[in-house]
């Protein structure tokens, strides 16, 4: 496991080699028999499952009970927030052509943002994670672009700060993640 | 400078019909040839310039403001007004051209004005899997306009618009649209 932070343009963790090899295999193996719909609006067009933790699978229900008791504690701790318990739960997938534009996630009771990679993609393949650092609340300048990795995780913090993307899939190539909010 | 096809009375009669019952109505190859080559050479040679707020829009406009001698010409203008079947006071333009990575997002300080706009597209060919596509959201399904060479929308409802992500299938090819509201008593 490797564990890096920052700090700007706002609070995030990226834990790489998140868990080990053969359960994420399983995990990517079993989100994969799920069913994915398109999701479209003025900000996004990607596929998306159903709230995974009602999910008849055990595999991916186990997943979510990790998150749930073990790693929420990390998160609240690093954050230095008090969680909720509630954890939104689905997988995503991008493909060619399909994007989320820049935008902040604040809804509701939304306090930390997570996405557990489940592909890794290289830099001329779109689907990056954009971070933007702001000035009065507005985005102003890229900041940061993180490269989906298999089997890492990256968590930030949601706040009026919090503005991000994820670029463009430019070739056929499938983005995987396992994304959600802890509350 | 108006195509013929939609100056006779009963074509003027059709379309004002269709406007107040359906709220929009869509005329393709509005101009004639002529006039959309003059708008398009003029537009074109205008300097574009990058409007961007990464959370609310991204497309090039052009501060050349000669395009809108076209729009004011007393032939469009006496149209606008028989179609609307009612008096123009003014109207505010702006013309904007989307490529690759362009797009314009609702946003929530951002409330329809309620007044009436028209669009007009430019492009010497466009796909609709390229995005660009106006989106006017609807309680059930959304309005969609396509962009396409020569297409005048007029639209009278009062809800919002997107213009959809313009993705990489695109390439470098890019659209015009030229906007007006119309300051007009309803």
């Amino acid at each position: 496991m490797n564990i890096k932070k920052f700090s700007k343009p706002f609070k995030t963790i990226l834990i790489e080699n998140f868990l080990d090899i053969k359960d994420a295999m399983k995990i990517f193996s079993e989100l994969k028999k799920e069913k994915f719909e398109l999701k479209e609006s003025d900000l996004f067009k990607f596929k998306q499952t159903k709230d995974l933790q009602f999910s008849k699978n055990k595999i991916l229900r186990n997943f979510y009970s990790f998150l749930e008791k073990d790693f929420q504690k990390n998160a609240e701790t690093f954050f230095g927030k008090k969680l909720s318990g509630k954890i939104d739960f689905a997988g995503t997938l991008y493909e060619k052509t399909d994007y989320l534009l820049p935008h902040d996630d604040r809804l509701e009771s939304r306090k930390i943002a997570y996405i557990y990679y489940l592909s890794s993609l290289g830099k001329n393949d779109g689907g990056e994670l954009v971070f933007y650092s702001s000035k009065n609340n507005i985005p102003i300048k890229i900041s940061k672009r993180n490269f989906p990795k298999f089997n890492s995780i990256i968590l930030f913090e949601v706040s009026k700060k919090s503005f991000h993307s994820v670029s463009e899939i430019l070739k056929n190539k499938k983005r995987y993640s396992i994304t959600g909010w802890l509350h | 400078m108006i195509n013929k096809i939609y100056l006779n009375q009963d074509a003027i009669r059709g379309i004002k019909k269709e406007l107040d019952t359906k709220k929009f109505v869509m005329l393709d190859e509005f101009f004639n040839k002529n006039f959309y080559s003059s708008l398009n050479k003029e537009i074109s040679n205008g300097k574009f310039s990058k409007r961007e707020i990464f959370d609310r829009y991204s497309f090039f406009e052009t501060s050349n403001k000669k395009f809108e001698n076209f729009f004011i010409a007393p032939q469009f203008v006496e149209f606008l007004e028989e179609i609307l079947g009612t008096k123009i006071k003014t109207i505010n333009f702006s013309a904007r051209k989307f490529q690759h990575g362009n797009y314009t997002l609702l946003h929530d300080s951002e409330k329809s004005d309620g007044k009436i706009e028209f669009i007009f597209f430019m492009t010497n060919s466009w796909d609709e899997k390229f995005g660009g596509s106006v989106f006017y959201p609807g309680k059930r399904e959304p309005l969609i306009v396509n962009p396409m060479k020569n297409r005048f929308f007029i639209f009278k409802g009062k809800s919002r618009k997107f213009v959809k992500y313009v993705n990489n299938l695109a390439g470098k090819k890019n659209f015009i649209l030229i906007g007006g509201k119309i300051n007009a008593p309803r």
